[in-house]
């Protein structure tokens, strides 16, 4: 394998992990809409209008 | 821990036509008449979903302008003009929940129970002693709703027949969309839940999730938002005058 070979692989390497990384990232800050338990609905009720 | 919302949470008041009475009386007009004719159904439907009465009212305002639940039977019905499909969603997404028991689940089953299938027998005297323990089985255990295709037109007649379903299915989807936003952001955005009710959830990710908007405060918001009927909604609901504040003010 020549040295352009191995760069290319390794930037390929880094890009992969990278793509990864930031799709997990952002797929964490996405949360979908699911329905609503006993926790959920004690946290609700703490809402107040001020 | 509490959460706060601010009302008003903008400066902005909504604007009527001239020659009408003015905003802070007709929603003051609205209020009264949602209250007047529906708030058993809005208790119960805050005391089962936490959502606030003063919030559910609000909502109802909004949608219905006061109108009565049976009068109001356009695609999306009732005084919470729920599409059925959201509604049905909402009460798929409920049963699948970890954590609902079919204790918890029963009063949603009860109000339309035609759109399940039975996957396990309910014991006879369901609220008996003798079956508080079954109580805390998971809902999902016995219980699965049918297709959305089915259930759709049973759903939609159910809205307009019974407000007591109308606003506890609307409810629990304000719910959801509370605790979305709370893991969302760490807190209830109000602003935020308005878009997803009004304009759905995908027009949400676009406008607002995925733009610098979503830190935004709800000035910044409605000035930027870019989808009319969401920007009036949230003037409406949380500003100057609007259904909250004349609640908040205890004009109603």
């Amino acid at each position: 394998m020549t040295q352009n070979q191995k760069t290319i692989v390794l930037v390929s390497f880094v890009l992969l992990v990278a793509g990864g990384v930031g799709y997990f990232y952002f797929r964490k800050k996405s949360t979908p809409i699911q329905g609503v338990n006993e926790e959920d609905i004690a946290q609700i009720k703490q809402i107040e209008i001020v | 821990m509490s959460y706060a919302i601010k009302i008003p949470a903008t400066n902005k008041q909504h604007q009527v036509p001239s020659g009408q009475p003015s905003w802070k009386n007709q929603a003051i007009s609205i209020v009264k008449k949602v209250k007047g004719n529906y708030m058993p159904q809005m208790i119960q439907a805050s005391n089962y979903s936490g959502v606030p009465v003063m919030i559910l009212v609000g909502f109802a305002s909004v949608e219905s302008g006061g109108a009565k639940n049976e009068t109001l039977t356009n695609a999306t019905p009732s005084i919470m003009q729920m599409n059925p499909t959201t509604a049905w969603q909402t009460l798929k997404d409920q049963l699948n929940r970890d954590g609902v028991t079919i204790g918890k689940f029963y009063p949603l089953y009860n109000f339309i129970p035609s759109i399940f299938t039975i996957k396990k027998p309910l014991p006879q005297n369901f609220w008996s002693n003798n079956n508080a323990k079954i109580r805390q089985n998971p809902a999902s255990d016995y219980l699965q709703l049918k297709s959305v295709e089915t259930s759709s037109p049973i759903i939609r007649n159910k809205l307009i027949s019974d407000v007591g379903f109308a606003t506890m299915v609307g409810a629990v989807h304000l719910a959801q969309l509370f605790a979305k936003t709370i893991r969302d952001s760490g807190q209830p955005r109000l602003d935020h839940i308005i878009v997803m009710y009004n304009a759905g959830s995908g027009r949400y990710t676009s406008k607002i999730k995925n733009t610098n908007l979503l830190t935004a405060d709800t000035t910044t918001l409605v000035n930027q938002l870019g989808i009319k009927t969401s920007e009036d909604y949230i003037v409406k609901l949380m500003g100057v005058n609007g259904f909250l504040d004349v609640q908040k003010q205890r004009l109603v």
